[in-house]
């Protein structure tokens, strides 16, 4: 850990069970002549990992349920509900997620799975698509504030939507898989062909990704410098896919580990920081409304 | 938040940012009294705007019948129901609005729409407010059983709630003309805005997947040219002009003159706290009650002042202005019996009798042997 993490005010929990974890061994030690078997077995045992590792690999798997991740340890991260910048997220809906990290000296990815009974995959009036989100300071060392940066302290965030995994499986979605009963007795497109009729999507001509029609990648780079900032990146550079299982999601981000100017700067051997953020849209669950994690440490294995 | 001034409620109130009116604000006024619910201004406004996939039921202008039309279904009933009876005392709201009603963790007092209650653009139309029973007649004034027809557009607030609401302001009020838009290249789509609107006029694009909502046409509003709903109304029932800041009167300018002069215009559900800019002559024939619920307690004042408009030259010349100029007229004059309508420039746009001159034929046209049918 370096010592920017033991300064960082927002990254307590992982500090101070460390340092749990160092004293209750010395405990232990001096302990021994009191209770040598349940000392032994303790001792014998696997330790529990204290913060999330991406480990090396040769080559990293995009898809979620592949074996090179499952057979990984899972990190658990708690959430908490976003309560400090209104709207807030009234139910905690997410309790938990689970998450492992694999690199390979060129990228760095994080795999991320979480339950949710439903899945919310479409993006339309009223209902709400189903998400995760990856944040990393762009300054690996600095410490950036959670509350998705602050001025001076950007952050990158790397965001999946269940709604923009389709886009990418199915090709784009739009009013006819939300409502495919719908009839529209001369949609522009029939009219005057796809080109011209662009100019009745204003969001398609602002170039807003939100309206974005040739989705390769389900996951998006933002930037943000505090709540209410978030901006799409202007260069494109992570990747992931995302499965639901049934019970629930196996989301897989992955990004170069320097993805380009005013993105994170991640290299082997470098301990930061990592949050997290994640969305049930079911539960109405967008923007603010959402689960989100504190840092905890994120160590890249040399 | 901040404490601003609203002028409708008679007070301060709690806004989540410090007030800062525009240089000059975009105002309508719509006499309910003459809309046909012809449903023009609805058509003018779609083909113009709205008629990309995604936007099937998106409707930035719409006609709905009172009491039991309404789009989306319920709004209003919604409305009422979240902000409880309104509360007047001497002129001033004594309620709370849709910003200081909001519960915790909020930053507006809203509710969503499903795509159910957006599934219906024109339920309830022409129905009356209750059944017309055998052997009633129109007898009296407001009439037992009523309906009548109220268009709505977005009302330009001057405190927008759907600005108010959106995490990302994302959306603006234009300094120059108080224009409130949608940015359509920052909006993520959280339908903050959709919820929170009190008058339910953002809506969600289900193709592009952002918020939309009534531009006011403001590439016309730049050209002096007033928006669409206005200038295509078969019943003349509108006009768009500027309204002068609270403590302004400008009795030469048609808005401020029919809100401000003659207080025939009122705000709708002006306790919700946006201070709309769409101003309504309420429709005189409606029971009183139900007026008073809609557009405050000015309304009696109002009623009376439209009902006298034949002995009122200047009322009188200035609604004959409405629909006679595709301009935005920003000053009018009534003089011998003509009422002028004049550009920014104080140049004359338009003229118009008072009174059209009729001439009554006999009923007995002698020269063809016949009776006639229509002798104005
Ligand atoms: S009417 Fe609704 S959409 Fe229009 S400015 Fe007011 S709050 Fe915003
Ligand atoms: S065009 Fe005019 S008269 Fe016709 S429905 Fe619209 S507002 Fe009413």
């Amino acid at each position: 850990m370096t010592s920017e993490h033991e300064q960082t005010p927002d990254a307590p929990q992982a500090v101070s069970r460390r340092s749990f974890l160092t004293k209750a061994a010395g405990a232990a030690a001096v302990g021994t002549t009191l209770a040598v078997g349940i000392g032994l077995r303790e001792l014998t045992r696997p330790e529990p990992p204290t913060h999330l590792v991406a480990h090396r690999a040769g080559t990293i798997p995009l898809d979620p349920e592949d074996r090179a991740w499952t057979r990984l340890a899972k990190w658990p991260v708690p959430m908490l509900l976003q309560n400090l910048a209104t709207p807030f997220a009234p139910e905690l809906v997410v309790p938990e997620i689970s998450v492992r990290a694999l690199h390979n000296g060129d990228q760095i990815a994080f795999h991320i799975e979480w339950e949710d009974a439903g899945e919310d995959a479409i993006d339309a009036m009223a209902r709400f698509r189903d998400a995760v989100a990856v944040q990393l300071p762009v300054d690996p060392a600095a410490n950036a504030a959670v509350t998705m940066g602050a001025t001076n302290q950007p952050v990158h965030i790397m965001q999946w939507r269940a709604a923009w995994q389709a886009d990418v499986d199915l090709g784009r979605r739009g009013v006819k898989d939300a409502f495919p009963n719908m009839y529209h007795d001369a949609p522009p497109e029939a009219l005057m062909g796809e080109e011209a009729a662009r100019q009745f999507y204003p969001a398609v001509v602002a170039g807003n990704p939100m309206a974005r029609r040739d989705r390769t990648s389900p996951v998006d780079d933002l930037i943000a410098v505090g709540f209410g900032s978030l901006t799409t990146h202007e260069e494109q550079t992570a990747n992931g896919r995302g499965v639901f299982t049934g019970k629930g999601w196996r989301v897989v981000i992955i990004t170069p580990l320097q993805p380009g100017a005013d993105k994170t700067r991640l290299s082997p051997g470098i301990t930061t920081s990592i949050a997290f953020a994640v969305w049930n849209g079911g539960a109405g669950n967008r923007g603010a409304r959402k689960q989100w994690a504190n840092w905890s440490p994120l160590e890249i294995e040399t | 938040m901040a404490d601003v001034f609203n002028w409708q409620l008679g007070r301060d109130m709690q806004y989540p940012y410090q007030a800062e009116r525009p240089a000059r604000q975009i105002a309508w006024i719509f006499d309910t009294n003459k809309c046909i619910a012809c449903q023009t201004c609805t058509v003018a406004c779609k083909s113009t705007w709205t008629s990309g996939t995604g936007q099937e039921y998106m409707l930035w202008n719409n006609v709905e019948t009172k009491p039991f039309g309404f789009f989306p279904t319920g709004w209003d009933v919604e409305l009422l129901n979240l902000l409880g009876p309104a509360k007047w005392e001497g002129g001033v709201s004594t309620g709370n609005t849709v910003f200081e009603s909001a519960p915790a963790g909020e930053r507006v007092n809203g509710w969503l729409p499903t795509s159910e209650h957006w599934a219906h653009p024109n339920i309830g139309e022409d129905e009356p407010s209750g059944p017309v029973e055998r052997g009633t007649y129109i007898d009296k004034l407001p009439h037992d059983t009523w309906f009548s027809y109220l268009a709505r557009i977005c009302n330009h607030c001057t405190y927008p709630a759907c600005l108010a609401a959106c995490p990302r302001q994302a959306i603006y009020k234009r300094p120059e003309d108080g224009i409130v838009l949608v940015d359509q290249e920052r909006c993520r789509g959280y339908q903050e805005c959709v919820a929170a609107c009190p008058y339910k006029k953002v809506m969600f694009n289900n193709e592009s997947r952002v918020s939309e909502k009534c531009i006011a046409c403001f590439p016309k509003i730049e050209q002096g040219i007033q928006p669409q709903c206005v200038t295509s109304c078969i019943g003349r029932i509108r006009i768009a002009s500027f309204i002068s800041a609270p403590e302004t009167v400008n009795p030469q300018s048609p808005i401020d003159f029919l809100v401000k002069v003659r207080k025939v215009a009122l705000p709708l559900y002006p306790q919700a706290g946006t201070e709309p800019n769409v101003y309504y002559i309420p429709p005189i024939h409606a029971p009183r009650e139900y007026l008073r619920q809609m557009f405050g307690p000015n309304v009696d004042e109002a009623v009376e002042t439209y009902q006298q408009i034949a002995a009122d030259d200047e009322l009188l010349g200035l609604m004959m202005l409405f629909g006679s100029t595709e301009r935005i007229m920003h000053s009018f004059a009534v003089k011998d019996g003509i009422a002028t309508g004049y550009d920014e420039d104080g140049t004359e746009l338009v003229s118009v009798p008072l009174r059209e001159p009729t001439f009554i034929r006999e009923y007995f046209d002698e020269v063809h042997n016949t009776y006639r049918q229509n002798i104005t």
